[in-house]
């Protein structure tokens, strides 16, 4: 029921904002107010994503979210966004603290710039994470799983702590560099991610993570590269009566991203590889190379329309793309090690606030579904499947 | 019916094609700021949002057409060397991330005369000759 009362005041919102509506601005535009909200609708042939997709209609996809900032001087700035997430059993339920931050222009010249942002600060992952859960700002309704792998979202989201910028423009191009060191917030999805369940003790930061990226822009703004690494350092808690208390987890992502954009067409691509290593009590240590990458092409048929086809393939173990020596060593299917998805998608803009998507996923594996969405039971899991999403997004 | 409803859709195509490519679209800038020209690399800093005051210390605000405008695509593209959708996107990584802010959008070139005009600090693109050098100057792209 309040899915699709949801549903409706995301239709009825839209429709009472026909116009171009830029943001709520007050004091003379020095407080601006925006918000956005997605209803996504997920089907699927077997697996569950997003809810009870498998030969169903899951409606357990939403985005909703708001934000304000205040610039009281040009070197100020003050801004928070609340969100509402549901992401089938993946996701917190309630109003999550996305960013709450104050940000500070050390110095600024007409060229360069650097600067302190001191809170809850999105991390600057690869080209997409800072504004993951804003749809307008992603290339399709989810993102290339590979990198941005939604079952262990938060993760990458943000870090309590400092983060430093440094912009510098000139006649050979621009370069942006961002370096981030705070705790990680890990929710139950990521903890479900690592220990294939969600265990009765709490999984949390270890110690600061620290995450650096450079970009690099051409002068035509036509190709941008950049390149993202980052140390994370997890611990789980255990309760006293549980058989394994101590694990330890160590990641440390490498991304190289690029992206070509001409007026009409844009060429993306992004490549990830991630050593992880879980130490525990009672077992062996466990050491990994996470591998991932997609290639997207997207393509304006009109102004209004948009396409969109990419492929996109991650991989648990880069020396074992099969996924067959990992299913030996764990007993688990190996089609859980994998996932290769081809995608095609279409983007309809009502309005300039307002839009509509459609893509169809064609998958070879399910190694980014969660075990929290598909009854814990990885042995349950088809490994070829199809999966068809539409969203509507409205934002201000 | 179906006669009108052709000639309203050729209409629409039609306009969409005319960019404003015929008409000079220039920065504009309020009288209190005296340079005649500006580097394009503070250009394209202050319209994505980055650069956020004058050499003066004062703040810049800055003032946009709609996306869709012709004027605003002429702008991107001929002054900025980019294209709309790019600055879309730059903005909103800003706004959603909480790393800046937009730029004041108007509705019309009007509006935009108006605000410019009013704002101390103010910088944005008309065409050329809705510039009258008293309250609105422009200022050249070296």
């Amino acid at each position: 029921m309040s899915r699709i009362y949801i549903a409706g005041m995301i239709s009825l919102l839209s429709a009472l904002c026909p116009t171009p509506s830029s943001a709520l601005e007050f004091n003379d535009g020095k407080v601006q107010v925006h918000g956005f909200a997605s209803q996504g609708i997920v089907s699927s042939t077997d697996n569950n994503f997003y809810g009870d997709s498998s030969h169903n209609i899951s409606f357990d996809f939403r985005e909703i979210g708001i934000n304000a900032s205040y610039r009281p001087r040009p070197d100020l700035q003050f801004s928070a966004q609340i969100i509402n997430l549901d992401a089938g059993d993946v996701s917190e339920n309630g109003l999550l603290l996305d960013y709450a931050l104050v940000d500070y222009t050390i110095s600024s010249t007409e060229d360069r710039q650097f600067g302190i942002r001191l809170g809850r600060v999105k991390n600057p992952f690869g080209l997409y994470t800072t504004t993951r859960d804003v749809a307008f700002t992603r290339p399709s309704i989810v993102l290339p799983q590979s990198i941005y792998f939604d079952k262990a979202r938060s993760l990458a989201l943000s870090s309590d702590g400092v983060g430093f910028y440094l912009n510098k423009e000139s006649n050979f191009g621009s370069i942006n560099f961002d370096l981030v060191v705070g705790n990680a917030n890990v929710d139950r999805g990521s903890e479900a991610t690592f220990l294939r369940a969600d265990l009765p003790g709490s999984m949390q930061s270890e110690k600061p993570s620290r995450l650096m990226r450079i970009m690099y822009i051409t002068p035509n703004d036509r190709l941008r590269i950049a390149f993202t690494a980052a140390n994370i350092d997890l611990e789980y808690d255990a309760r006293s009566y549980e058989f394994d208390p101590n694990l330890a987890v160590h990641l440390d992502p490498k991304i190289i991203s690029a992206q070509y954009s001409n007026e009409k067409w844009e060429l993306t691509a992004e490549y990830s590889q991630m050593k992880s290593s879980i130490t525990r009590s009672f077992f062996p240590n466990f050491n990994n190379v996470i591998e991932g990458y997609y290639i997207q092409g997207s393509y304006q048929l009109t102004p209004a329309l948009q396409a969109v086809v990419r492929y996109d393939a991650s991989f648990n173990n880069k020396s074992d793309h099969s996924g067959k020596k990992l299913s030996a060593e764990t007993g688990l299917p190996a089609h859980v090690f994998f996932a290769k998805d081809w995608m095609v998608g279409l983007r309809y803009d009502v309005t300039p606030t307002f839009m509509v998507r459609g893509e169809w996923h064609h998958i070879d594996g399910t190694g980014w579904l969660s075990t929290l969405d598909n009854n814990s039971d990885p042995g349950a899991m088809e490994r070829r499947w199809d999966m068809l999403m539409l969203m509507g997004s409205w934002r201000f | 019916m179906m006669f009108r409803a052709l000639a309203l859709f050729l209409l629409l195509l039609v306009n969409d094609s005319v960019a404003a490519g015929d008409e000079d679209v220039v920065i504009a800038v309020n009288q209190n700021f005296t340079d005649n020209q500006i580097s394009r690399s503070f250009a394209r800093r202050i319209f994505t949002m980055k650069a956020r005051q004058w050499p003066d210390g004062s703040p810049v605000i800055v003032f946009v057409l709609p996306d869709g405008s012709p004027h605003h695509l002429t702008f991107a593209k001929e002054i900025l060397e980019t294209f709309p959708y790019k600055l879309r996107s730059v903005w909103d990584r800003q706004v959603y991330s909480g790393t800046g802010q937009a730029p004041r959008e108007v509705a019309t070139i009007d509006q935009m005369v108006t605000n410019i005009a009013n704002t101390p600090g103010a910088i944005g693109y008309l065409p050329r000759e809705k510039v009258d050098g008293i309250k609105i100057r422009f200022i050249e792209v070296r």
